[in-house]
């Protein structure tokens, strides 16, 4: 093969030295020469060293710039950062380190740069040159940089991960871990405060960047309640990298899950005439043999023909909301209602399993236990009346739509309703909100709402509703 | 929430429309928009050409889409016109005329007995505790196109979503997409959904939510899949962190796939040009030492 011509020399010199250049030359081959020799006649010893890096280690300031992490191709990137990497060079001694530029091509876009970590004592070196192209990489693609402080910046950022890279090079790898560990283990420890305090802390800290402690949780896996020290660090370690840029509050941080209580949609205000709107679902008897046996006030409205004009009103709502759009399919509607009713007519036929017998002592028994938690007792009519008594109250006149509201009237058929009822609270299918002083709503499974008001209700206990 | 207009005959504008599915699928958007499962037919194992081809010949139409279309015209209570095709089976040819007479009105064909199933479908999920609420007539939009652009590459999107319950306050906006499926297990569904490309659906459509205003970083993306078979279960379920993160950067890769082939105005196939290398499963060279 052959050699192509050599026209220049292999290392462009200045034609011309001057006299400040001459000095600062011999400088720098004096200082080389020095260091090595200092670093011959006082050598490090390593106890001093590991000491040095012990305490430093130890400190909250150092270990909380002492990790990085950003996210790469779905996983999380964490590591030591360069500010480790610096305070360890100055720990383990006889070490010098430094970035430069050696080149800038503006006409090209780009800097060659050098990082570089020598041990003097050993005459370890590590040096990485590269080229920083005066670019930083968008959604869009690589944007060139024009302005020099973005330049400038790019380069350092891009210098001082090369020359973290080549400290820890030099170092050894006892030295750098024994550190990483003992930093970790100082922000396990924070800042001596109890856990609980520095678990409120850090949820104080994420408020403040919009992060809700559900979110903390379900990135952790943990309640609060569990959080460990090491879980403390971490969040350290991702608060530190969120405030730097390096992570987005998004990739980090998993959203709340969706549970099925946020898919229900609220139900209508209730009606201001009529206390009870409509029936939830589940006591929308469908299984009740014949509506006209039972004579039902007005205001408990057990009708399936109001479910299906809730159902038009509904579709005509939906008509105004869109606006100029297409009418909404009334016949729909309409048809779910209609189906509603079959299924009550189906279910009839179909007959149903002959009811055990339910007593009212039973009812006031599971109702005692299921309500157990409403122990207040509340002003009526003169006379002070338990929560749980009410609450039972009401849920017979919910099913019977008797205002006398007693356990004790009801049919056995009635007596079952309740019963299943209350199963269906125990099993979070029928749900109640309480209000002291006021009343009860029920919302069923499918976001019907019964509001009984305490007033309604004339029972043995109370005075006239 | 931002009513959603009527779709005008092409759109120019970001915005919130209704418009029948037929449309929707035609792309309705002046000079192009990419959809989410545009998105996905670009990236492999399909290729930009399968997307071309795609574009400019329309998909066929396929009786398991039909049956789905059907299903959500009887849950949502929005979609084309159903036709019953009272025949046993689509091979005669009465069956087979009957069909694409219903086709070109813009109707969906469907047997007796697939129009019953998908009734008693609709009605399981009435009857579902969480399910039936949710798709309470009123409490929502049905089948609501949302059309944005994409602020990186500029590219219009477009995704249609199948319910898109009111915002509630004090509530996160969540939107809802309902499949069938042959099984609810959520691990068959798990995979079922990355066959599928799901997760890029899941980010898709919450990047038009958001881009639109329509909801904040915290909405929710909902699937209610039933099964077509009785008892048709109904399972609720939503990806987790990691999914959507990679169908968000699946999705940034396909717009910046979209980009290219739009300005080169090449549609590559599979390798292309070069001869691709074949390599066989792993398992091949395990069964060798059975046999």
């Amino acid at each position: 093969m052959t050699l192509p011509t050599q026209h220049t020399a292999p290392i462009a010199a200045p034609a011309r030295v001057g006299q400040a250049t001459a000095v600062e030359q011999s400088r720098a081959v004096a200082e080389v020469q020095a260091a090595v020799v200092v670093a011959q006649q006082v050598p490090r010893r390593l106890d001093v060293a590991r000491t040095a890096m012990q305490e430093s280690c130890a400190q909250l300031g150092l270990a909380d710039r002492a990790f990085y992490s950003f996210p790469r191709g779905g996983q999380t990137v964490a590591g030591p950062t360069v500010y480790l990497a610096r305070e360890l060079a100055r720990c383990w001694g006889n070490v010098q380190h430094g970035i430069a530029e050696l080149r800038r091509d503006d006409v090209h876009g780009e800097s060659e740069m050098q990082a570089w970590a020598w041990d003097v004592q050993t005459n370890t070196r590590t040096s990485h040159t590269f080229v920083v192209p005066h670019k930083r990489d968008t959604k869009k693609g690589a944007v060139p940089l024009v302005d020099l402080r973005d330049i400038y910046e790019n380069n350092a950022n891009q210098g001082a991960r090369r020359l973290r890279e080549a400290i820890f090079a030099i170092l050894p790898p006892w030295f750098t871990e024994e550190a990483v560990d003992i930093c970790r283990g100082t922000l396990e420890h924070g800042d001596g405060r109890p856990l609980a305090d520095r678990i409120d802390a850090a949820v104080g800290a994420y408020e403040g960047l919009g992060i809700t402690v559900g979110r903390l949780e379900q990135k952790l896996g943990r309640p609060r309640g569990q959080w460990t020290g090491p879980d403390l660090a971490q969040l350290r370690i991702t608060h530190k990298s969120i405030q730097r840029g390096e992570l987005t509050v998004d990739e980090t941080f998993p959203q709340a899950r969706v549970t099925a209580a946020e898919l229900v949609p609220p139900a209508p205000a209730p009606h201001p005439a009529a206390p009870v709107d409509d029936t939830p679902a589940p006591v929308v008897e469908v299984e009740q043999p014949a509506a006209e046996e039972r004579t039902p006030s007005e205001d408990t409205v057990v009708d399936l023909m109001g479910a299906l004009e809730d159902s038009v009103a509904a579709a005509k709502a939906d008509r105004t909301l869109v606006a100029g759009g297409p009418v909404p399919d009334l016949d729909a509607a309409a048809k779910a209602g209609q189906d509603a009713a079959d299924r009550v007519t189906k279910r009839n036929a179909a007959g149903q399993a002959p009811p055990p017998a339910i007593t009212a002592r039973q009812i006031a028994t599971k109702s005692a236990a299921l309500f157990a938690e409403h122990t207040e007792v509340g002003p009526r009519g003169g006379k002070s009346t338990r929560t749980i008594d009410r609450l039972r109250h009401a849920l017979v006149y919910a099913v019977t739509g008797r205002r006398t509201a007693s356990a004790s009237d009801c049919t056995p058929d009635e007596l079952l309703r309740v019963w299943q009822r209350m199963d269906d609270i125990a099993e979070g299918k029928l749900t109640y909100e309480l209000e002291l002083e006021v009343g009860v709503a029920f919302t069923s499974g499918t976001g019907t709402i019964t509001t009984i008001a305490w007033d309604e209700l004339e029972t043995d206990d109370g005075g006239a509703g | 929430m931002t009513a959603p207009t009527i779709a005008p005959a092409k759109i120019t504008t970001p915005g919130v429309y209704r418009m029948d599915a037929e449309t929707y699928h035609a792309d309705p958007v002046d000079g192009g928009s990419l959809s989410s499962s545009g998105a996905r037919l670009l990236l492999p194992p399909s290729c930009p050409a399968k997307f071309r081809w795609e574009q400019d010949h329309g998909e066929p139409p396929k009786a398991v889409f039909e049956f789905g279309t059907a299903a959500h015209r009887l849950v949502l209570g929005d979609g084309p016109e159903l036709v019953v095709i009272d025949h046993d089976s689509w091979r005669t040819k009465a069956a087979k005329e009957a069909a694409d007479e219903a086709r070109a009105e813009g109707k969906v064909p469907l047997l007796a007995d697939d129009y019953l199933v998908v009734e008693a479908m609709a009605d399981a999920i009435r009857r579902h505790p969480v399910a039936g609420p949710l798709f309470t007539p009123g409490t929502g939009v049905a089948e609501a196109a949302l059309v944005w652009r994409d602020e990186p590459t500029g590219v219009m999107c477009r995704a249609l979503v199948d319910w898109l319950p009111d915002k509630v306050p004090g509530r996160r906006r969540i939107l809802v997409d309902y499949k069938t499926a042959r099984s609810g297990d959520p691990d068959t569904l798990g995979r079922a959904a990355h066959g599928y490309g799901y997760h890029q659906q899941d980010a898709w459509y919450s990047a038009g939510a958001k881009a639109l205003g329509l909801a904040d970083d915290d909405m929710a993306f909902l699937f209610v899949a039933q099964e077509k078979t009785p008892p048709y279960l109904v399972t609720l379920s939503e990806f987790d962190h990691e999914a959507r993160l990679l169908g968000e950067r699946l999705n940034r890769h396909a717009l910046n796939v979209y980009c290219d082939c739009v300005e080169t105005g090449r549609w590559p196939g599979y390798g292309d040009d070069q001869v691709a290398r074949l390599y066989l499963p792993p398992w091949a060279f395990a069964q060798e030492g059975t046999s």
